[in-house]
């Protein structure tokens, strides 16, 4: 049985269900507790597992992720949320210094199975400091595992997975899908890290993307169906680890490639597929060059105007995939 | 606007070679004037104009080999246009480097007038050197079909060459197949892209495929890095332990090709068997000193042979007999052929109705045939329409060989050198020239019994030469 429900509520499931199912895993963050989270997303946790599973912190980054890893050294499944993924700056010493390295540095006799989530992008007017998309420096770190969910069925299975998982996961979730609705089963499932998502099988040209460009890359490809060319939409879902294999042989068939993600261009995590693609036997069946696409070298702006000049549009997508071919 | 094509200069003439062209692009050329040399798998000859006309291009370069009947060059007014077509020629399979056109000037002056982007989609000029701009995918398709990039049209937004321009190019000239062919292609698991058809405008044979099932390397040598491995001499020996090193590598080609493979067609189909049989040439060579004395140009022993061998081919119809398809057909004519070495081959001219030549004919013609063959200037139909062929190797010392037959004749009568001998004539001991004649028949044709009758029939006539003389 499939249910209709919100990328938020899909989260909260999640949370839920391992919630339930392993008595270690506990939630802890700004005003996720009484007030639900910035975004609403642990609503009715807090009655459903009391206080001491749902905490509300400081406004201090440093202190409760730094607390989430030592919770974790020690047996617990903690899921840490930062309200906004800009924030996660402020305690990038505990994130990329200390939760990646431990496990290798006691020679794997502690762990670090915790998971950050955090609502991440712009396409909300909320301007320079909370609208960025920084997850290419959190998969530069060896050790991190990077997901990003496009839709509520992957955001549900993948945070299950990664609540399972025994190493930091860092999740970032996407402000502007929280309200999207999509079929989620009402069975129990997970999703396994690692593995992409052809969203649209297509013949002349990959997009390969994740988070929220999923959805305006299926979109520009409906427009350029309609102009006969025929979009593949690969959805990476998560950046660590990386599904190098559906990404080469998409490449391989359709022989062009546009990568997009909402992230800045330069420096973005798309020159990191770019060149796995580059370096693959996909290179030999590149019939143009590879092409990435991804936001302006700007602070975000505050004026939408401006912020939409900024980001990846559909309009911006299909003009790309079309002087490719 | 009138197209210069490369003849088709006989029957087999499958392709040809343009030794080199003897107008410039420019020039006025006249109806039937000599415009290029061309060498087919046989002769070397000049090759007429089709046209009056100015020479406007030239579309393959001096020592580029093209099927026959293949549009090479363009005649026409001066200011007439050459067809965007000669863009799209991606068969060209030795003209690497720059079509050569009448307009391609007037681009470049208009280039250095500042009208750079009519100058560089004029179209009728490809850059020189620089190899041209493709991506990837074109590239890896263009290797595997064994073309040539130069000749593609790019159409990609900074004028590279994409897949598409590829595909077009290999649509527009579809690997056309004989039936057998890809029958042969498909139960041998053999990819007909990546073979060069021998047949008609350029079309595969069998032989083509059963060429690259055997010779892997045959359409490897159609890729501008393989011909450029070709043409280096390795200097350094390959793999220590391997006890061989490469001095060259040649492509099979032209006349040495054919030999190759009508031998190997003969040899492998035939159910050949080799039967030689002693004549005394004693008295024959004594006659012919008398005849040759005072002579300027002197009849040879092979002239004796021809019409001894003309007259039993005549009178012995099994001789005169091939098969062809399912059937023995049996020719009327004692037509004649004979080996003549040339460089790098051989040829087979034919003296047709041999049989009704006199000695002195058959002498003259076998001499002007051979002159013509060894200057390449014999005709197709002075090498074809045999029925019965000779080979003599006697003056090269050989004492006896096995021939090969020349298909589909029935057999070959093959000549050793005369050697002396003594022997017993009514108890005197004299002194006698043998010679041996070395026939291949074709065991499905004859038996041993119909080789031997036409051996003795020919070694009667030599051992009673008056009678080659009525």
């Amino acid at each position: 049985m499939m249910k209709e429900i919100t990328y938020a509520q899909a989260i909260n499931d999640a949370m839920c269900e391992e919630m339930i199912r392993d008595e270690t895993v506990f939630f802890m963050g700004e005003d996720i507790a009484e007030y639900c989270g910035a975004f609403g997303v642990s609503r009715g946790m807090l009655e459903k597992f009391g206080k001491d599973r749902i905490m509300n912190t400081p406004i201090s980054e440093q202190a409760f992720v730094g607390a989430g890893i030592g919770a974790a050294m020690v047996g617990m499944r903690p899921i840490v949320e930062l309200m906004f993924s800009d924030f996660m700056c402020v305690c990038f010493d505990e994130l990329v210094n200390e939760a990646p390295k431990m496990r290798f540095m006691f020679g794997g006799k502690v762990k670090v199975p915790m998971v950050m989530r955090t609502p991440s992008g712009g396409g909300t007017g909320a301007a320079a400091q909370h609208s960025q998309s920084l997850e290419a420096c959190l998969a530069h770190f060896p050790g991190l595992k990077v997901v990003i969910p496009s839709t509520p069925y992957d955001a549900k299975g993948l945070l299950k997975t990664a609540i399972r998982d025994d190493n930091p996961v860092m999740f970032l979730e996407q402000k502007t899908l929280y309200r999207t609705k999509g079929m989620v089963p009402e069975e129990e499932y997970t999703i396994p890290l690692g593995v992409a998502d052809v969203k649209r099988s297509g013949t002349d040209c990959s997009i390969i993307t994740y988070g929220r460009m999923v959805q305006m890359s299926l979109e520009a490809a409906e427009l350029l169906m309609e102009e006969g060319i025929n979009v593949e939409v690969v959805d990476i879902r998560s950046l660590v680890p990386l599904d190098h294999k559906t990404m080469i042989e998409s490449v391989r068939k359709t022989r062009h490639v546009l990568i997009v993600h909402e992230a800045v261009q330069f420096g973005g995590f798309g020159g990191e597929i770019a060149g796995q693609i580059a370096d693959s036997e996909a290179f030999y069946y590149l019939d143009a060059p590879i092409r990435r696409l991804g936001a302006l070298s700007c602070p975000i702006p505050f004026n939408p105007n401006l912020e939409k000049a900024v980001f990846p549009t559909v309009e911006k997508i299909v003009a790309q995939v079309k002087s490719l071919l | 606007m009138i197209e210069v094509f490369m003849p088709k200069a006989g029957m087999d003439m499958k392709e040809g070679m343009l030794i080199r062209w003897l107008k410039n692009v420019g020039d006025h050329v006249e109806l039937n004037e000599p415009i290029m040399e061309i060498e087919t798998d046989k002769i070397n000859m000049e090759a007429e104009s089709p046209g009056t006309g100015i020479l406007l291009a030239k579309l393959i370069e001096d020592g580029a080999t093209v099927p026959v009947l293949q549009t090479i060059g363009y005649i026409g007014a001066p200011d007439e246009k050459i067809p965007q077509k000669i863009q799209d020629m991606s068969e060209i399979t030795g003209g690497h480097g720059a079509i050569q056109t009448a307009v391609a000037p007037m681009a470049a002056d208009g280039a250095e007038a500042g009208n750079t982007a009519d100058g560089a989609t004029d179209g009728n000029t490809v850059a020189a050197g620089a190899p041209p701009a493709a991506t990837p995918y074109a590239k890896k398709l263009a290797k595997d079909a064994g073309i040539a990039l130069d000749f593609i049209p790019p159409s990609g937004p900074d004028r590279e060459i994409r897949g598409r321009d590829v595909l077009a190019a290999l649509e527009k000239y579809p690997r056309e197949a004989t039936p057998l062919a890809r029958k042969y292609a498909e139960v041998d698991g053999v990819n007909l892209d990546h073979i060069s058809g021998s047949g008609f405008g350029g079309k595969i044979q069998k032989g083509d495929v059963l060429a690259a099932e055997t010779n892997t390397g045959s359409f490897a040598a159609t890729t501008s890095a393989d011909i450029a491995d070709s043409t280096v001499p390795s200097s350094v020996p390959e793999i220590q332990g391997n006890r061989r090193s490469v001095e060259n590598r040649r492509p099979i080609q032209g006349m040495r090709k054919v030999v190759g493979e009508r031998m190997f067609s003969s040899y492998s189909q035939i159910p050949t068997v080799m039967q030689s049989m002693r004549v005394n040439l004693t008295e024959l060579l004594e006659l012919r000193e008398k005849i040759n004395k005072n002579r300027e140009k002197r009849i040879s022993v092979n002239d004796f042979v021809l019409k001894a061998t003309a007259i039993a081919v005549k009178e012995l119809a099994h001789c005169r007999t091939s098969i062809i398809g399912k059937e023995y057909v049996t020719y009327k004519e004692a037509n004649i052929g004979f080996a003549v070495s040339v460089e790098n081959g051989l040829f087979v001219p034919v003296i047709h109705n041999a049989d009704q030549l006199s000695l002195l004919q058959i002498s003259e013609r076998a001499a002007e045939l051979a002159e013509r063959a060894r200057t390449g200037a014999i005709l197709p139909d002075e090498y074809s329409g045999g029925t019965f062929s000779v080979s003599n190797m006697g003056m090269f010392d050989v004492y006896e060989f096995t021939p090969i037959i020349n298909q589909p004749e029935c057999a070959l009568l093959g000549i050793g050198g005369i050697h002396d001998e003594l022997a017993l004539k009514d108890g005197e001991l004299v002194s006698r020239k043998i010679a041996l004649l070395c026939m291949s028949y074709d065991h499905r044709i004859m038996d041993g019994v119909g080789a031997a009758t036409f051996k003795i029939r020919v070694k009667e006539l030599l051992q009673n030469p008056m009678e080659l003389l009525l």
